[in-house]
């Protein structure tokens, strides 16, 4: 486990060389802020948006993970998964570091989550990959072309509209020797590194708190794998809930539907998606189970130890099935039913899904030792390799707006964009738009490693969980 | 430092503060959190 959680920890160290640059490029290229206050500034705020985050985008990258093997987490299989996912995304960040390109680190984790997806169906010999999320690698294929064009227009767009509003010259300017910009603009380009940092926290950050807590439910199920903080009360309201549920479910399941195992059912209708006659017989039998072993156990912190992670199985596979019929509409349920059905699920997640503060405390300080070290390479590319002149106060302003609306509105609305990829593009944008002009070797390096980030992360991590499956 | 194959626009007082180290304030800071960072883990741990 100390080898895990110190992998998984070096992950979240690795993202703080890269993602935080987002963040403090601008405040240092204006002299807004001494790069080594900058640093420790984004450090705080991405500290406080770790640990104020919910954990859902944490669990969102877990759900993307070949369900069997989440269900085997503990076993070699379960480690190999993990340990390959890490050391791969850990590889790439640390390459693309090397070489000051800004690639994203988000694109890097899927791409690995889908490598290894493709490996465990290779090596289980099933046909097709069924088992893969495509939806995602489309996700990343979509932001490949829309985050650098929003950074670049709206950046672009955002500065020649400040021209035409601020008439101040010395903000289109590059900076004369250390002074910092003018009050209110400078204000600005703190609020926004801030905001940047904050949010990067409270999202990208937390990206392997999921993974953390895989290893934690593997190692110590006894601990993790159950929320004990669910409270007897709430245990009573579950027990009462899942007996509605069972029911509600029973209308709609097929005549002809056989009973078999509902383990194997479920976990079929999450790898491969497609509803069958049998699902719902098998959801329903499964939520009634989970009742009635519920009821038995009266709270989830009796229940014994060598029934916890099959417990926890069964409540996580029927949070997952709710989750999928929920997103595909398949099938069609009454509206009752699906709210029902949505308070169920909120209350396995209760059970399941939790973070303890001091794995968020844990991530929070690894991103902010890991910014401390090794910012420099990033910012430099950022600030001073992009565009041909030094970054002006406007320019500055411009691109971090557009990346801290942007990581907003991809938080509120889900869209699939990269911050790292908006500034990087908004610092060019705000070049080609004051006619600075563009250095093209590195716009074609970054362009190259973002392609890449993808393919090369699956193939990595793929390689990597074929090798640690010959090892566990 | 490895640095992609390109110029970098003219040298700026940025340079200098960014070759800056973090001083001995900084370090402490870096070592404090360290610190107190693996020890809270551990005391959860075990």
């Amino acid at each position: 486990m100390g080898i895990a959680l110190f992998v998984a920890l070096g992950f979240e160290f690795v993202n703080g060389f890269h993602d935080t640059a987002n963040a403090v490029a601008t405040v240092i290229y204006t002299h807004s802020l001494d790069p080594h206050i900058a640093v420790t500034w984004s450090g705080v705020f991405n500290f406080l948006g770790v640990v104020t985050s919910t954990g859902a985008v944490a669990f969102g990258i877990v759900s993307l993970l070949p369900v069997e093997l989440i269900l085997q987490v503990g076993s070699g299989a379960g480690f190999a998964m993990v340990f390959a996912l890490l050391v791969a995304a850990i590889l790439w960040n640390l390459g693309t570091w090397y070489f000051g390109l800004p690639a994203s680190s988000s694109h890097t984790l899927i791409g690995s989550i889908i490598g290894v997806g493709i490996a465990n169906q290779l090596m289980a010999a099933r046909t097709g990959t069924s088992g893969v999320d495509w939806v995602q690698a489309a996700n990343i294929g979509k932001s490949l072309l829309i985050s650098p064009m929003v950074g670049f227009l709206c950046a672009a767009l955002l500065l020649i509209l400040m021209k035409v509003l601020v008439k101040e010259k010395k903000l289109y300017e590059a900076p004369e020797g250390t002074k910092p910009p003018p009050f209110w603009i400078r204000g600005l380009l703190m609020l926004t590194c801030t905001g940047v940092s904050f949010f990067h926290g409270s999202n990208d950050g937390q990206k392997g708190m999921g993974l953390i807590m895989l290893i934690l439910i593997g190692t110590v199920p006894t601990t993790y794998a159950l929320n004990h903080a669910v409270t007897p009360r709430q245990t009573q309201d579950f027990i009462a809930v899942s007996q509605q549920t069972a029911e509600a479910l029973n209308k709609y399941v097929t005549p002809a539907a056989v009973v078999g195992d509902p383990r194997d059912d479920v976990t079929e209708y999450i790898r491969t998606k497609e509803f069958k006659p049998n699902t719902m017989l098998a959801m329903r039998t499964l939520i009634n189970d989970i009742g009635t072993e519920m009821a038995l156990f009266k709270e989830l912190a009796k229940v014994p130890n060598d029934k916890v992670r099959n417990f926890r199985n069964d409540m996580y596979l029927a949070s997952e099935a709710l989750r999928l019929m929920q997103k595909s509409g398949k099938p069609q349920l009454a509206t009752a039913d699906v709210a029902m059905l949505k308070n169920y699920k909120s209350h396995v997640d209760r059970a399941t899904r939790f973070i303890p503060l001091w794995v968020k405390v844990a991530v929070a300080i690894a991103l902010g030792l890991g910014t401390m070290v090794g910012w420099k390479r990033i910012v430099v590319t950022v600030g001073e390799k992009i565009g041909k002149n030094h970054l002006t106060y406007a320019q500055g302003a411009a691109a971090e707006i557009t990346a801290m609306a942007t990581i907003g509105a991809a938080d509120a609305f889900g869209l699939p964009v990269s911050t790292t990829h908006v500034l990087s593009s908004g610092v060019a944008g705000t070049m080609a738009a004051n006619h600075s002009g563009l250095q093209w070797a590195t716009v074609r390096n970054l362009l190259m490693a973002w392609v890449l980030t993808l393919p090369v992360a699956m193939m990595l991590s793929g390689f990597l969980f074929w090798a640690f499956r010959k090892i566990f | 430092m490895a640095t992609l194959a390109t110029t970098s626009t003219s040298p700026s007082a940025v340079h200098e503060k960014i070759a800056k180290g973090p001083g001995i304030a900084g370090t402490l800071i870096f070592v404090a959190v360290l610190v107190v960072g693996v020890g809270y883990i551990g005391w959860n741990l075990v």
